[in-house]
């Protein structure tokens, strides 16, 4: 397994975060993410729609260019750090070092050229080749890529092509200056899954033909239990588990990466009458909770996910796997953790929240299915109020408030964790 | 253009005249892939469940008072599990699986017998892909409803119907039980189909992928229309087109050579 082998990582990246501004609001969009890409591995990240895939993608590339962005951490590639090149040292890279393919292959090419031409130019800018040259290794990686009759091929437009043709002239043109690092934004969503299948059998073979690193980035986990030889989980910008493909699948250890891997309905064996579906949807970024971004979906919520030590000391060990939801030694296995505590309360006395100087956003909580109602008011929830109790003990209490009814009548809070008291930051 | 006809409950309705095919309508519904684009984002989820409520009669041939379409609504929310809140807000304030669960609602207004579900989850999150079609398979139990539900994943397919039909450029090349058709394939497509499908199981058996590239629809190949794909192709393949051929009881195939176990 390359996972294994003791050289340094092709690339390490540290801490990435990166966040958009709106309206004077800071998005926090990637949070402290960080993982690394052996030589001739094939990284997958994984993650729902929204989750940051893209944007981590992109900000590697040096690509993010809105507006109030703000990129922060390192990620080491080759000796350099790739967040702190210039425009200029970034285009030299791009290309020839990384080289990025997208879902949609239109996005990668011009229209009124053939494709042949614009390869032709990739090699160009980065060898010195004669424009015959330049054509003879074209037509050399059409073929090498699968693309039947590559010399007539290289003259058609992009949109003369299929689908999966226009992929491989993508891959081809990714491909052409030998990158060490493939970078692939789902790069078969939008395939038939017969094409699919043929376009990872050539992601796999890539690492041994051309010897590259793949971050392969997906939704789909059947894809990534095929291609990929480590898995980064992401939910809502943050890294939910990593480990190597086969540990992650056969033991996945947080939470969300065992509901996500239930809830996909089996090829094989009886059919469920109901899919063990995982309630809720994932968080917009700024409704994040500032805890576990997966607790309020989470059946295993416990004191130990509350936001006492925040995810960014929370450490991530790189090759190591490790699921943020068990950040320090001794917390039980998810199978093993007690359901939290769950404990209506009419009139608590409300205290502002301490620890979290203008902090707007919701901590943690678990909606029980009697509070929920089967209502879906999972949204509703708002953290109002810290309680303290005799002991150092504290509560969190939580406002069922509902929305547009202007004040907040039907005010109901919940005892959701008792534990030791956070230090206050 | 279009040719062939469709039969609805016994009745050919392909050429029937507006006013006997409107009725009939009210109980066939559609449900489609982006739930955002299906619902006028400047109106009221109430406002728009209530308006099919307002246009059409009941099916004695009354009118819909406020009253009864407010219990409808109600019904309706609580059938799809929103809150009843739900109704008073507008389409952008809801999760994609949220409103994904209005169109259903939608599509339940009038009662329909059939529902015509196109791609209802694909763009759902993965996460949320299994609620739905829970709530799918729910809705078929507790009020008896037909679906023809198209999908290209095919664990979810397998997961909601009672039998499948697979189809390869514009045309259906295999017909059953949904538990024959994706165990048994007799269709070399199908069983490409059925290997290609990427598992979330490490190390499963990998088959060699289908070669080829998939034709286009407006120049489709001569013969059977998957000749050019086929591992098992043979000349007669190129230039005489199969026909849907009873191959068991229950199983329908598009092919010269099917392979039977
Ligand atoms: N330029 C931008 N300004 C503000 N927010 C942005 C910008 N680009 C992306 N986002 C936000 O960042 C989040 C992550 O987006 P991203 O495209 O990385 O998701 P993804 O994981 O690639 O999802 P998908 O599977 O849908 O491609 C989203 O909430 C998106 O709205
Ligand atoms: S157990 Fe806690 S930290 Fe782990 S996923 Fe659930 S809520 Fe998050
Ligand atoms: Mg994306």
């Amino acid at each position: 397994m390359p996972t294994n082998t003791p050289s340094p990582p092709l690339l390490d990246v540290h801490d990435l975060c990166v966040s958009f501004t709106s309206r004077g609001q800071v998005i926090p969009i990637v949070e402290n993410l960080s993982f690394s890409i052996g030589e001739q591995e094939i990284l997958g990240l994984v993650g729902e729609s929204g989750s940051g895939k893209s944007v981590t993608a992109m900000a590697l590339m040096g690509l993010i260019d809105a507006p109030g962005v703000h990129v922060s951490g390192f990620a080491r590639f080759k000796g350099q750090d790739l967040l702190g090149l210039s425009g200029k040292q970034m285009r030299a890279l791009r290309g020839r070092e990384i080289a990025m393919i997208f879902q949609d292959p239109m996005t990668a090419f011009t229209p009124v050229y053939t494709i042949g031409w614009q390869i032709d130019e990739q090699l160009r800018a980065h060898q010195s080749l004669s424009r015959r040259q330049a054509r003879t290794r074209t037509v050399e990686l059409l073929g090498e890529m699968g693309v039947p009759d590559p010399a007539n091929t290289a003259n058609r437009y992009p949109h003369q092509l299929s689908g999966g043709l226009r992929q491989r002239a993508m891959i081809a043109m990714a491909l052409s200056c030998n990158p060490s690092l493939l970078i692939a934004d789902e790069p078969t969503t939008a395939l038939d899954v017969t094409v699919q299948a043929q376009i990872l059998d050539l992601m796999r073979r890539l690492r041994t033909t051309y010897g590259s690193s793949v971050l392969l980035i997906t939704h789909d986990m059947g894809v990534v239990a095929e291609t990929c030889d480590s898995t980064l989980v992401l939910y809502s910008g943050r890294a939910a588990e990593t480990g190597t493909t086969q540990d992650l699948f056969a033991h996945p250890q947080h939470p969300y990466t065992a509901a996500l891997l239930a809830s996909i309905p089996p090829m094989n064996g009886p059919r469920p009458t109901r899919l063990p579906a995982i309630p809720g949807a994932p968080p917009q970024p700024l409704e994040r909770p500032t805890g576990c971004a997966f607790a309020p979906r989470c059946t295993y919520t416990h004191a130990s996910c509350l936001p006492a030590p925040p995810p960014r000391f929370a450490r991530l060990a790189r090759r190591i796997r490790l699921p943020a939801c068990c950040p320090r030694k001794g917390i039980p296995s998810p199978s093993a953790f007690a359901p939290a505590q769950h404990l209506f309360c009419e009139k608590p006395h409300a205290v502002p929240f301490p620890h979290r100087a203008g902090g707007s956003s919701s901590l943690i909580f678990r909606c029980n299915a009697a509070f929920a109602g089967g209502k879906g008011c999972l949204q509703d929830l708002q953290p109002q109020t810290r309680a303290n109790t005799p002991g150092g003990r504290w509560r969190l209490l939580y406002r069922y408030a509902r929305r547009g009814a202007g004040s907040c009548r039907g005010i109901r809070l919940r005892q959701v964790h008792t534990g030791a008291l956070p230090a206050a930051a | 253009m279009s040719a062939g006809q469709i039969v609805f409950d016994g009745q050919d309705i392909t050429r029937l005249p507006e006013r006997i095919l409107r009725p009939l309508r009210q109980q066939m519904q559609m449900v489609f892939q982006d739930s955002y684009a299906s619902l006028n984002p400047r109106r009221r989820i109430g406002d728009l469940l209530a308006e099919p409520l307002r246009v059409h009669r009941t099916p004695d041939g009354r009118k819909h008072t406020p009253m009864t379409i407010a219990h409808r609504l109600e019904e309706l929310m609580e059938l799809v599990s929103l809150p009843r809140a739900a109704l008073e807000r507008y389409p952008h304030e809801f999760s994609g699986g949220q409103r994904q669960r209005i169109n259903i609602a939608r599509a339940l207004v009038l009662s329909p017998r059939l529902v015509v579900a196109d791609e209802p989850v694909s763009a759902l999150d993965v996460s949320v892909q299994a609620q739905i079609v829970n709530l799918f398979a729910d809705l078929q139990k507790s009020l008896g409803l037909t679906y023809v539900f198209i999908a290209h994943d095919l664990a979810v397919v397998r997961q909601i119907s009672t039998r499948v039909a697979v189809m390869y450029l514009g045309a259906i090349v295999e017909l059953g039980e949904t538990d024959t058709v994706l165990h048994n394939p007799a269709h070399p497509y199908t069983i490409a189909l059925t290997q290609a499908v990427p598992r979330p199981i490490v190390g499963a058996a990998r088959h060699a992928p289908l070669r080829g590239e998939i034709p286009s629809p407006v120049n489709k190949p001569s013969g059977c229309r998957f000749h050019t794909r086929c591992p098992a192709v043979q000349t007669r393949c190129q230039n005489e087109a199969p026909t849907l051929t009873q191959i068991a009881p229950n199983h329908r195939v598009a092919c010269h050579y099917p392979v039977l176990k």
